[in-house]
């Protein structure tokens, strides 16, 4: 099929469903109190961009995500490949991660307000706990699955300890970080919008909250969109870094949405 | 002594260990934000067994249930057809990928805004949020069927209904849970941020109003029942997807 | 009435008026168009008469699977035809059966061997009794017996087989195609299969047309051999197997005719196509 073809018909339906909710608000199909016309939106949108507000508010959105997810990197990646390559580790901590996974990180946001109020410390702290355990994961699956022939391969070689790290644990590891990173920043996102949300920290959830009690329906949806818009980017960022890492490597059938 | 009993020790053990640790260490706590775990504990035996059991557990879990439901009908029901239509699939991706990258509390203000703050509201931005990993799932799933299968169920004249519960349904299983395992803990997440937001009762709204009272145990009473929950709710799946999925996982193993 | 002795006396190419029950004529396959376009299928014409056997064999990438799929509805042809008892195929007919060389994927895992086969007779409308019959007599013929309440998993590769020509029979088509069916299964269980399929073909006295890579296999169990050409494919030579109907694996296999046989669709599939 040509290219052209492949993207026309998403174009299309996104063209199609603009102005569908266009006419239903304009025709009040949609209580346009509740729905205001797209174009308004739009029109919004783009005006918003020449406004230092949002500027301000989506640079304190993103910095909790990068605080927040570097942390998480920066503890995530050696524990798991610690945890990963040891057995006696790996035998004795399973359980627990089994355990801590399946709890809600927003569940600690009451004490993480307790704690540290509700500045960038609270939004930072929950992006970091949430980020952390699919990267953690990502990296202990990463580590057992280092191919032992070709461990035991650069053993008869005898490569030096510092070529087998650099030549056969970092790049089978590499496509495991390359996922875990990536799932871990869309929670990083979520987890920051949601601080801003309940707790109130600056960044768009809490202009969202704003414009939503203010009465501001346009300013509301308009900023949902760049919310969207924004995790969307961000995914796609990372897709593009990531690729030429991957591409003789099948392991996205591994991934799992966090 | 082999190395699987070793393990098996280890296994049972260290989470135990785990436990005991926090208990002692936490023992003669005078920290206001961390008390000794053993006052937690007592706390939760109070509080949620099964004093406020109905009061805030049953609504939490009632919402939770109501919105997880809805999103698995819709989603497997929309990712069947999708799925089954190449250039429906093609049409729909970028609105699906641009909904689903909306990070799902962003939604809760759109939902107070035209559902207001009650039960409605909250079922209604749990089950958006878990929509898209059920029909995402499910749109794999049926594009990822065999096509010898598909094949023999157009010789044998297998349609319509027999088709759908006989061949694509069961063939399909294994990707609908898997997207049902990742929409079961978003529904956990927005149930409690829902709350969090806008309620009068429900597990995630005793937490932040046992926070703002300075009722340090009770709050720390909720996070652990919402841990154990979360837990829970998992392995219940995990055990209605060994039933259903049996002749999966024998399938998978005898394969190896 | 699906018991039937056999009479040692089959219709064969040279009779003139025969109850043809599928009739290929002109078929041809192309792939893509314009400049890009591969003919898989050049000119195929043959036909099977009721309650015959016939093997179509050919050099490895002669296109038999694509002739296949055309021959049952799951592929329109470019140019030609197929015609089962008199009726122009568009579409997988009601009367008809095909059995895949991939057996573990055409069998539904989720379903026992009895649901497996008791699936496609839904569209019968039988009675549980003439049902539970049916699925009986097919699951003896096969050497099943004991084994309806197990899963494909629980069974080897042979034995998946048999379930899958076991549905087949059930079925009970006009006709049942058959498209390498035994290529994955080892040595000895493709010699049982074979048995099986000669001895099921006295039980019902149902029409077969087997497609194989393998000479023996298709001089043991035909009627009649269809010997394709290579790309673009068109009959080579139709070959009438003079053999007595009651074949062994042994006996029948070391008679000078069978040899001779053998060796000649051996010669006439390594010549070029003229």
């Amino acid at each position: 099929m040509p290219r052209a073809h492949r993207w026309l018909p998403g174009t299309v339906a996104v063209i199609g469903v603009l102005a569908l909710l266009e006419i239903a608000s304009r025709t009040g199909l949609l209580p346009a109190r509740w729905f205001p016309p797209m174009s308004d939106v739009t029109g919004r949108l783009v005006g918003q961009l020449g406004d230092g507000r949002f500027w301000t508010d989506l640079a304190q959105t993103l910095q909790g995500w990068a605080i927040g997810l570097l942390i998480a990197i920066v503890v995530a990646v050696p524990a798991g490949l610690a945890i990963g390559s040891s057995w006696w580790l790996y035998r004795a901590l399973r359980p627990v991660v089994e355990f801590l996974r399946p709890v809600p990180s927003v569940a600690l946001i009451p004490l993480a307000i307790l704690v540290y109020g509700s500045g960038i410390e609270t939004k930072v702290f929950l992006v970091a706990f949430a980020a952390l355990w699919p990267l953690l994961l990502q990296m202990i699956y990463g580590a057992r699955d280092v191919d032992p022939v070709a461990l035991e391969t650069a053993r008869s070689y005898r490569l030096r300890r510092g070529d087998t790290v650099a030549r056969v644990l970092i790049p089978s590891v590499l496509p495991y970080l390359a996922t875990g990173v990536r799932i871990s920043s869309s929670v990083a996102l979520v987890l920051a919008v949601t601080a801003e949300l309940v707790v109130g920290s600056p960044g768009i959830g809490r202009a969202i909250t704003e414009a939503q009690n203010g009465g501001d329906v346009e300013l509301m949806y308009t900023l949902i969109a760049v919310t969207g818009l924004l995790g969307w980017g961000l995914n796609a960022v990372l897709r593009r870094v990531e690729r030429p890492l991957l591409h003789w490597h099948a392991s996205h059938r591994l991934e799992e949405v966090a | 002594m082999n190395r699987r009993r070793i393990g098996l020790i280890l296994e049972i053990a260290v989470p135990l260990l785990v436990v005991a640790a926090l208990i002692l260490w936490s023992a003669g706590s005078t920290s206001f934000y961390f008390p000794p775990v053993t006052d937690m504990l007592v706390t939760f035996e109070q509080t949620w067994l099964f004093d406020r059991f109905g009061s805030d557990v049953l609504p939490s879990l009632y919402r939770l249930a109501a919105g997880y439901a809805i999103a698995t009908v819709v989603g497997v029901a929309a990712g069947v057809v999708i799925g089954s239509v190449p250039l429906a699939a093609r049409a729909a991706e970028p609105i699906v990928e641009f909904l689903r990258a909306i990070p799902p509390p962003a939604l809760i203000p759109f939902g107070i805004l035209v559902l207001g703050i009650g039960d409605t509201m909250k079922i209604f931005v749990i089950a958006v949020v878990c929509l898209w990993p059920v029909l995402l799932n499910t749109v794999d799933g049926i594009r990822g069927l065999d096509p010898t299968l598909t094949a023999t169920a157009r010789i044998y004249g297998i349609t319509g209904r027999d088709r759908l519960t006989r061949v694509v349904l069961p063939g399909t299983g294994p990707q609908i849970v898997a997207g049902m395992r990742t929409g079961l803990s978003l529904a956990l997440i927005m149930t409690v941020v829902s709350e969090l937001v806008a309620s009068t009762n429900g597990v995630g709204y005793f937490v932040l109003q046992s926070q703002r009272d300075f009722a340090i145990p009770q709050m720390w009473s909720g996070i652990i029942l919402l841990g154990v929950l979360g837990y829970l709710l998992n392995a219940a799946l995990g055990l209605v997807e060994r039933r259903v999925l049996a002749w999966h996982r024998h399938a998978t193993e005898s394969a190896r | 009435m699906n018991t039937r002795t056999d009479d040692n006396h089959r219709p064969t190419a040279t009779d003139g008026k025969r109850d043809s029950v599928l009739e290929v004529s002109g078929l041809q396959k192309t792939y893509g168009s314009g400049a890009r376009a591969t003919v898989a299928i050049g000119d195929v014409s043959f036909d099977v008469a009721k309650e015959e056997f016939v093997c179509v064999v050919g050099p490895s990438g002669c296109g038999k699977t694509t002739l296949l799929k055309c021959m049952s509805g799951l592929m329109t042809p470019t140019a030609g035809q197929v015609r089962l008892a008199g009726t122009p195929v568009d579409g997988p007919p009601e009367q008809l059966a095909l059995v895949f060389q991939d057996y573990s994927r055409s069998l539904m895992p989720w379903l026992t061997v009895r649901g497996n086969i008791a699936l496609p007779l839904r569209r019968r409308r039988l009675s549980a009794a003439d049902r539970d019959e049916r699925i009986r007599e097919a699951v003896d013929s096969v050497g099943l017996t004991g084994f309806t309440d197990h899963y494909p998993f629980q069974l080897s590769g042979g034995m998946q087989q048999r379930v899958a020509i076991a549905r087949a029979l059930a079925y009970q088509p006009d006709i049942l195609l058959m498209d390498e069916p035994f290529a994955s299964v080892d040595a000895q269980t493709r010699a049982d299969l074979e048995d099986v399929m000669l001895a099921v073909r006295r039980r019902y006295g149902v029409t077969i047309l087997f497609v194989t890579h393998d000479i023996d296999e298709a001089v043991y169990l035909a009627d009649r051999v269809v010997v394709l050409t290579q790309r673009p494919t068109s009959v080579h030579e139709v070959v009438t197997v003079d053999l007595p109907a009651d074949r062994d694996q042994v006996t029948t296999k070391e008679t000078a005719e069978f040899t001779h046989l053998r060796a000649h669709i051996y010669r006439a599939i390594r010549r070029p196509a003229a």
